[in-house]
């Protein structure tokens, strides 16, 4: 499923289900203008599930799509299911570092280490 | 003269984007080295983020958002973020983490918050284009 944002240079959701694992991938920006369309994209997870956010292919992040990573976050926790995270690249990863986010979340390199 | 760019837009969240993308080019155009490209474009979005949130919260229209910029001789992008909202006050339902401000301060050479002249809160940053 893909869910166009504001194109060419907004936000584009990828998400696939494998099994109890749900796997979205970002490709663009994700900021305040776009998070919540992000969050709507986002199937349903339940308790026991696990949702992977691809990060890979983002090529912008700001505060607004952090907060949204915290709640995420946040929300696994308090209803039983899992969040991880595959690392963005450049100045994706380093507004995560910023942030110091993998003190909080799983991050992986790769979808499958995080299944 | 040197380059400048001043833009005006209403403080909703695509302009957020718009600015981004506004500054973006604009510092491109300058010669910024790509790693002060993305040091500009965080700075400037969460500083418009933040007018979009905070300055006219409450109103039952939003304001304006202002983006200022010009390529000085000494290589330097100064960048002035401004509206014409309630000025910083303390805000006890923010809807943020409170990382804006401190995304901003590691990504410019400099920083200062003013109040602007016509009301509102000004935003000065700097940042050397050659990193």
């Amino acid at each position: 499923m893909a869910v166009d944002v504001d194109e060419p240079r907004g936000l584009t959701v990828d998400v696939v289900r494998e099994g109890t694992s749900v796997i979205a991938a970002l490709s663009g920006e994700l900021d305040i203008a776009t998070r919540t369309r992000l969050e709507r994209s986002l199937p349903r997870v339940d308790a026991g599930d696990r949702l992977v956010l691809d990060l890979r292919r983002l090529t912008f992040i700001d505060s607004s799509g952090i907060r949204l990573l915290m709640e995420l976050d946040v929300r696994s926790r308090a209803d039983g299911w899992s969040f991880a995270i595959v690392r963005g690249l450049g100045t994706v990863q380093r507004v995560l570092d910023l942030c110091s986010v993998g003190d909080r979340v799983l991050c992986v390199d790769d979808p499958a280490d995080a299944l | 003269m040197r380059p400048r760019l001043d833009r005006t837009l209403p403080a909703v969240p695509e302009s957020v984007t718009a600015m981004r993308h506004a500054i973006s080019e604009f510092a491109a155009a300058a010669g910024a080295t790509s790693r002060v490209l993305d040091d500009v474009r965080l700075a400037v979005t969460e500083a418009v983020s933040n007018v979009v949130v905070h300055a006219y919260a409450g109103a039952a229209e939003p304001g304006a958002v202002w983006v200022a910029a010009v390529h000085c001789r000494d290589d330097t992008l100064h960048v002035v973020v401004s509206d014409e909202g309630r000025g910083m006050v303390p805000r006890l339902d923010s809807p943020g983490l409170g990382l804006g401000l401190p995304l901003i301060a590691q990504t410019c050479s400099t920083l200062d918050v003013q109040r602007a002249a016509q009301g509102g809160t000004e935003l000065r940053m700097s940042f050397g284009l050659a990193g």
